[in-house]
C-alpha cells in the first residue's frame, strides 16, 4: 500500500488516474505494482531499508505540452502531488524517484522530439524526453556539424541534465548554454521565457534575457514548473581537440599550477580544466597487496595533518608518482590549438620542475573506431560504456554522491580536503575512510569553482548504510559551515543540503517558499524538491 | 545551401559504424546520399541489421539500450595498442561482470549467448540486476522488448538443434 501525503485520499487518487487515462490513454498511465516498481530509485540509499524508500503511487506519461497542462490541472483538482522527470536516469542523485513518497510521477520520455537544429545560428530546441544518445543519432543522420554536450553516461537528457546543473565534456556548465524555456506552470498555464514572451517569439533562442528578471534559473533544481521545451547553444565540431597535463613532484607546486591553468581559463583559452593528485589517490589493484608507496600514502592521508609537503615531496620523489597535476582542454582550428598549446608550455615552464605534456590530439572528423568507447563522451559522442569503471568496486546496489563545491584555488582545495579528513577521522569507522581521505579529481567545469563528487557505495548491510548516511550529514554540515555547499544532491538529502544555505535565517529558502505558495497554492509540483516544501507539507516535513 | 548538404552527408558517412575514415578534406570526395542510422549506446551510430523481422528490430533495441554495457570487448585495429588499453576501455560493465561470474562457461557478451530465454531477457529488462536499472515502458516498450528477446535468443534454436 502506498502512503499518500495527507490529505490525499485513495478515492481522489483513483479519480485522478481515471482522468489522466482520458488525457494520455490507458496505456500511458501506470498504476499496477509491477509498473510502479519501474519508477523506484535503482540506487536508493535505503536499498535494504524498504520502510524508508520513496515510492510512487502511479506514473503518467504525456506526449505533448497540452497533455502536460491537462495532467497538471487534474492534479490541482484532486490535490495530487506530481514529480516530473525527463528521462529519469540521474542515477546517484535519485533517478526517477520523487522527493516525497506517494507522488504520481510524470514521465516525459515520450516527449522526445528534436524540434529544431539551427545550423546558421548554432542552437538546438528539444523536448525533455530526448536523450543524448538519441540526439547524437539525429545530428549524425542529418550531418550537423555540432557536438553533443553529453556527460557520462548518455542516457540522460539535455533538459534534465541542464535543469539539475549537470555538466558535460563539451560545454562544461550545460545550464550556462541554455537560451529559452517553455514551462507549464503549476496552474497549467504555459510560459515562455526571455524573447519567447514576445508575441512572435522570433528571437526566443537568440537572446536569453528578454526584458525584466531573468527567470530561466527559477526552473532549475526547483518545483515551479514543468519544462516542456528548451533551447541550447551548440558547440561546433572543431578541427582539433587536444588535452594537456602538467605534473610536478612537489606539493606546493599545486598553487602555481592551478593559478596558471585558471589564468588560461580566464583568458578564454581553455574550455575545461582540472586538478588532481595521483599520489594522494592511492589505489591498489583489487585482491593484490598494495605497493609500498600506496601504503605510505595511505598512512599520510590518515594522519590528522594529512602529511607535510616535505613528506609528500619525498614520497613522490621515491615512488616516481606525480603529486600535483593540472589538465587543460583546448579545441578549435588547428593553428589556434597549436598556438594555445605552445603558449601553455611557455606559461608552465615558469614553474621549475613542472613537466608539460600534450596527452591527446584528435583531428575531426573523428575515426570513431580509434577512440575507446569510455572516452567517446569527451568528444561529444554519448555512450553508456563509462559505467565500466563501476567494475572496480562493489557497486551492486549503486551509489550516491557527496558533491561539494570549492573555489578553483589550491588554498581552497587543500582546505576542503583537510576539513573532510578531520570529519572522517573523527566520525567514520576505519573501514569507511579511504574514499574520503584520498584526493578525487577536482573538475573546473565551472570556470571559478572545483566540483568534486565523492561516491558513497550502498551495501547489503543496513547499519553500514546508516553510518554512511550519518557521515554524509556530518560532511554536508561541516563543509556547509565553511562555505562549501553541495551543488547537487540525491533527492533523499535535498532538504538537509538546502538547510546549509541559511544566510539571514534561511532568507533564500523563505523566498523560494513564498514563491512556491504563490504560484502553486495546492503544492502539487515536486513537493520537497531542493528542500522547497509547499505550505501544506512544511510542518509535517520539518 | 548545396554546399551544406554535401558536407553534411560526408560527415554522416564518416561517422557510421562502417568506420570509413576521411583522410581527405570534405571537398575532395564525391558526396553520397545520407544513410539511415540508429542509436548506439557504445557511442556512435549503427546501421540497420540484415537480420529479418523481429530479430532485426531487436538488434536496434539492443544497440540503443544494451550494447553500451553488454557488448563484446573493444578492440583497436592494432592488437598491440589494444593490449595497452585499460580494462575500462576494453570491457563494458556488464560484459566484465558476466565474465567474472561465468568464467568462460558461457560467452560474456550477451549477443553471443546461445542459452538465453525470452523469459530471462524480459525479467532482467523489467527488473534490473545489481547496478543495472530496470527499463521503463516509455524507454523499451513491450513490443520492443519482444523484438529484443527475439534478437538475443536468435541463436538458441540453432544451438538446441545441434545438441
Amino acid at each position: 500500500m502506498v502512503t499518500m501525503p495527507p490529505p490525499i485520499s485513495n478515492s481522489d487518487l483513483a479519480a485522478a488516474l481515471q482522468e489522466f487515462e482520458a488525457v494520455v490513454g490507458k496505456d500511458w498511465v501506470f498504476s499496477s505494482a509491477e509498473d510502479r516498481e519501474l519508477y523506484n530509485d535503482t540506487y536508493t540509499p535505503f536499498a535494504v531499508e524498504p520502510s524508508l524508500q520513496m515510492v510512487v503511487s502511479a506514473a503518467v506519461a504525456p506526449a505533448s505540452v497540452e497533455q502536460v497542462q491537462q495532467v497538471v490541472r487534474i492534479a490541482n483538482k484532486y490535490k495530487i502531488p506530481l514529480y516530473t522527470f525527463s528521462t529519469g536516469r540521474n542515477l546517484g542523485y535519485g533517478g526517477s524517484s520523487p522527493t516525497l513518497s506517494g507522488c504520481v510521477v510524470v514521465d516525459l520520455k515520450r516527449m522526445d522530439s528534436v524540434l529544431e537544429v539551427n545550423e546558421d545560428q548554432g542552437y538546438l530546441v528539444v523536448e525533455p524526453g530526448v536523450n543524448f544518445i538519441e540526439l547524437y543519432r539525429h545530428f549524425e543522420e542529418r550531418g550537423y556539424p555540432f557536438m553533443v554536450a553529453c556527460p557520462e553516461p548518455g542516457w540522460g537528457s539535455p533538459i534534465g541534465n541542464a535543469l539539475d546543473h549537470g555538466v558535460s565534456f563539451v560545454m562544461g556548465d550545460n545550464f550556462a548554454s541554455v537560451r529559452g524555456l517553455e514551462v507549464v506552470l503549476p496552474s497549467g498555464e504555459v510560459l515562455r521565457t526571455g524573447m519567447g514572451a514576445l508575441p512572435t517569439g522570433r528571437l526566443w533562442h537568440a537572446f536569453p534575457y528578454g526584458f525584466g528578471p531573468y527567470v530561466n534559473g527559477l526552473f532549475s533544481q526547483s518545483n515551479f514548473g514543468i519544462v516542456t521545451k528548451m533551447s541550447f547553444s551548440l558547440a561546433r565540431k572543431p578541427e582539433i581537440q587536444a588535452t594537456f597535463s602538467v605534473s610536478s613532484s612537489k606539493s606546493d607546486d599545486l598553487y602555481p599550477l592551478i593559478a596558471t591553468v585558471q589564468a588560461m581559463r580566464d583568458e578564454g583559452l581553455l574550455y575545461l580544466s582540472s586538478a588532481a593528485s595521483p599520489l594522494r589517490s592511492p589505489m591498489a589493484p583489487p585482491g593484490q597487496p598494495a605497493p609500498a608507496h600506496v601504503q605510505r600514502a595511505k598512512a599520510l592521508l590518515s594522519r590528522r595533518d594529512g602529511g607535510s609537503p616535505k613528506e609528500w615531496d619525498e614520497l613522490s620523489r621515491d615512488s616516481g608518482v606525480a603529486l600535483s597535476v593540472v589538465t587543460g582542454n583546448v579545441r578549435g582550428p588547428s593553428r589556434i590549438v597549436e598556438a594555445t598549446l605552445e603558449y601553455a608550455r611557455e606559461q608552465f615552464a615558469k614553474i621549475a620542475g613542472a613537466e608539460f605534456r600534450v596527452d591527446s590530439v584528435q583531428r575531426f572528423p573523428l575515426n570513431i573506431d580509434d577512440i575507446p568507447p569510455d572516452q567517446r563522451p569527451q568528444f561529444g559522442i554519448p555512450s553508456l560504456w563509462p559505467f565500466a569503471s563501476l567494475a572496480m568496486g562493489d557497486t551492486r546496489r549503486g551509489m550516491y554522491f557527496f558533491s561539494p563545491v570549492c573555489a578553483a584555488t589550491a588554498e581552497d582545495l587543500f582546505a576542503i580536503r583537510q576539513t573532510i579528513r578531520e570529519v572522517v577521522l573523527d566520525h567514520a569507522d576505519e573501514s569507511m575512510r579511504d574514499p574520503f581521505l584520498g584526493w578525487i579529481l577536482a573538475n573546473t567545469v565551472y570556470p571559478k569553482a572545483f566540483i568534486s563528487a565523492y561516491p558513497i557505495a550502498i551495501s547489503d548491510d543496513a547499519s553500514t548504510n546508516k553510518k554512511y548516511r550519518e557521515l554524509f550529514t556530518r560532511l554536508v554540515e561541516a563543509c556547509g559551515e565553511k562555505g562549501w555547499g553541495e551543488y547537487r544532491s540525491h533527492v533523499a538529502f535535498q532538504s538537509e543540503v538546502m538547510d546549509q544555505y541559511s544566510f539571514n535565517d534561511h532568507a533564500l529558502r523563505r523566498f523560494l517558499e513564498s514563491m512556491k505558495d504563490a504560484i502553486d497554492p495546492n503544492g502539487i509540483l515536486a513537493p520537497g524538491k531542493s528542500g522547497i516544501w509547499p505550505k501544506r507539507l512544511r510542518e509535517t516535513q520539518s | 545551401m548545396r554546399r551544406a548538404i554535401i558536407s553534411a552527408s560526408l560527415l554522416a558517412l564518416g561517422m557510421t559504424s562502417t568506420g570509413i575514415a576521411l583522410g581527405a578534406p570534405a571537398g575532395d570526395t564525391q558526396p553520397e546520399p545520407p544513410q539511415q542510422v540508429f542509436e548506439s549506446s557504445i557511442g556512435g551510430v549503427v546501421t540497420a541489421s540484415p537480420l529479418p523481422g523481429k530479430a532485426g528490430q531487436g538488434y536496434l533495441v539492443y544497440a540503443k539500450w544494451c550494447a553500451g554495457c553488454h557488448a563484446p570487448a573493444f578492440h583497436l585495429a592494432d592488437p598491440a595498442a589494444t593490449d595497452k588499453l585499460s580494462v575500462v576501455s576494453r570491457l563494458p560493465l556488464g560484459t566484465n561482470l558476466l565474465q567474472q561470474r561465468y568464467k568462460g562457461s558461457v560467452p560474456a557478451a550477451l549477443e553471443q549467448r546461445t542459452d538465453l530465454t525470452v523469459g530471462a531477457v524480459q525479467f532482467y529488462v523489467r527488473h534490473g540486476f545489481n547496478a543495472m536499472p530496470a527499463f521503463r515502458k516509455t524507454e523499451i516498450s513491450d513490443a520492443e522488448l519482444e523484438a529484443l528477446s527475439a534478437y538475443l535468443t536468435r541463436n538458441r534454436s540453432v544451438a538446441k538443434s545441434n545438441e
